[in-house]
């Protein structure tokens, strides 16, 4: 199961459908949450994806199952396409990469758990952006944490987060997942 | 919404196929990849491609690019986003406006129905697939048909002879084909027919070799059959000799070319059997037999008069240099060289499932053979 915000059912319908109610409930959604497209029409696959790139939304990836595809997309947002960031500790994907094996360093990954699903850092614990003050918890004060997301915004705002509660050695990840090269884990084959 | 579009009937479409592409403007609603892989394609070809998904909060943005005098037919996937689309130029006052119904699935699936050939002895029809450039036959004489080359629509076959109150008692496939599935194996189950097939060409299942066979043998003593080894395209080609008159020559010869014999991997070997095939046996049969093959490539070219695919076997030597005047070592350096290096799409699934090894369900096989064929050469233009 990936955890999603709002779930479209288009089973045993066919092209334009799809699309069209997909259009439909994202407008219902804020930027950042994802939807998921339930479908039969082995066409929706590459019409979605078409759809998500010209529209500027996030394709995450489809999973089938039982004959149904389930088509993912995170809604676009305005923030994150331009790179301001404020917190002061940054490091390159390059330099994380390096880092990767070093057993005191935990990687934090803050993107939804369906961006999370279709393709994540070795090892990386997941918490959204919008469940870290709840689960705050669950993380180690005395390791170094990378905080990760898909181009370093909202890890920005994770690492300010961890900082005002306590947590020393925090770095931002620029720029995030979008242009990782290194080893990638997928919750799905 | 009012459905007020006009739809382009499939059965005409195809009769008029050439006017079809001719005469009306496409417009292409599926996404750009889909579309740039495989197409409605002709002469003076007139399209726009934009993606439906574009179009759902209004066509404003294309009415600009759409001619008012023309007519214009909206082509997808399979009907509804065309529809969709159609639906709303109508509003905007377009009048010009049809739909292709059943979209590009129903286009690779339609077979249109074309005589070739009537005596006192037989009579022949031709079924051209014109969404995939497809040929095939029924040979129809006394109360029996033989079916050449069947397509995976069987129950078309079928139902022409159940109109011609004949059985289908015979069918054979020219070779291992590798662009589109064969209907062959499900037609016998189905008839009862003889289905005959080189037994080199790999096939798993029960057959009829033609290995064994020379002529193929009906009730009617009118009708001669003579089963042609003509390897190179692949290695068990056959072409089918029928009353010193028609020459089903299956990938082997076209009207406007040879088969290419690298699919298997294996073009050297086999461009020299393609060599012996057309300076040999072919070399040996009389200018005036009709050629029938298992594909075309351009049907406005292609088409004869009488309108069906086919030519003589004269015209056809008059117009390729390559089954003239040529050495064997000359020969096999420009087909080498001349190697289409795109290959049909899927063929190495469809060859699977051709040979009995691989079985898929129906929405699969039309997922496998969607796209154009690339069974030619065309080294003769």
């Amino acid at each position: 199961m990936i955890q999603v915000n709002l779930t479209v059912d288009a089973k045993g319908l066919s092209c334009p459908m799809p699309i069209v109610k997909t259009k439909k409930a994202i407008n219902d959604l804020e930027p950042g949450q994802v939807l998921e497209v339930q479908a039969t029409d082995k066409g929706s696959k590459a019409d979605i994806k078409a759809w998500a790139e010209s529209t500027g939304h996030q394709y995450l990836g489809t999973i089938e199952e039982y004959g149904v595809l389930k088509h993912y997309i995170r809604k676009a947002t305005d923030s994150e396409t331009k790179k301001e960031t404020k917190f002061p500790n940054v490091v390159s994907n390059e330099e994380l990469h390096n880092q990767m094996d070093d057993p005191s360093a935990l990687i934090l990954d803050v993107r939804e758990p369906a961006e999370y699903a279709f393709g994540h850092i070795p090892g990386a614990l997941s918490i959204p952006l919008g469940e870290l003050e709840d689960r705050i918890n669950e993380l180690p004060k005395d390791k170094t944490i990378y905080v990760v997301c898909r181009t370093g915004t909202r890890s920005d705002l994770a690492a300010q987060k961890l900082t005002e509660k306590g947590f020393t050695n925090v770095w931002n990840v620029v720029p995030g997942m979008s242009q990782w090269n290194g080893p990638l884990d997928t919750a799905q084959s | 919404m009012e459905c007020c579009s006009r739809h382009v009937p499939m059965e005409r479409a195809a009769r008029y196929s050439s006017i079809l592409i001719e005469r009306f403007f496409k417009f292409d609603v599926r996404n750009e990849s889909d579309f740039h892989d495989w197409k409605i394609e002709g002469e003076n070809f007139e399209y726009i491609n934009v993606p439906y998904f574009e179009l759902i909060d209004g066509v404003n943005s294309v009415i600009d690019r759409l001619p008012k005098e023309k007519e214009v037919v909206v082509v997808c996937a399979k009907g509804g986003s065309a529809t969709f689309v159609a639906e709303q130029l109508v509003e905007a006052g377009f009048d010009n406006i049809y739909t292709l119904v059943g979209g590009m699935k129903a286009w690779s699936e339609h077979l249109h129905k074309a005589k070739v050939y009537e005596d006192d002895k037989m009579k022949v029809y031709q079924f051209i697939r014109v969404g995939k450039g497809c040929l095939s036959y029924m040979v129809i004489s006394g109360k029996e048909a033989l079916v050449v080359d069947p397509s995976r629509f069987i129950d078309v076959y079928e139902q022409v002879a159940k109109e011609e109150g004949v059985a289908i008692t015979h069918i054979v496939d020219s070779h291992l084909h590798a662009d589109h599935i064969s209907g062959g194996k499900a037609l016998a189950e189905r008839t009862g027919a003889t289905y005959y097939l080189m037994k080199s060409e790999g096939a798993v299942f029960d057959f009829e070799p033609l290995e064994k066979h020379d002529r193929i043998d009906f009730a009617q003593v009118q009708l001669e059959v003579l089963a042609v080894k003509t390897p190179g395209h692949t290695p068990g080609s056959v072409s089918f000799f029928v009353n010193n008159q028609l020459l089903f020559s299956g990938d082997t010869i076209f009207v406007g070319g040879l088969g290419r014999p690298d699919l298997g991997g294996k073009a050297a070997e086999w461009v020299a059997d393609l060599y012996d095939t057309v300076y040999e046996k072919v070399a040996a049969i009389a200018d005036d037999v009709i050629v029938l093959p298992a594909h075309y490539a351009n049907l406005d070219e292609e088409m004869s008069k009488a309108g069906y695919i086919g030519d003589t076997l004269g015209n056809i030597r008059a117009r390729n240099d390559m089954m003239r005047y040529k050495q064997k070592q000359e020969f096999i350096d420009i087909v080498v060289q001349n190697a289409n290096t795109e290959t049909p799409p899927n063929f190495e699934d469809i060859v699977a499932i051709n040979r009995g090894l691989k079985a898929v369900d129906i929405e699969q096989q039309q997922e496998l053979e969607i796209g154009p064929n690339r069974c030619a050469l065309h080294h003769t233009r």
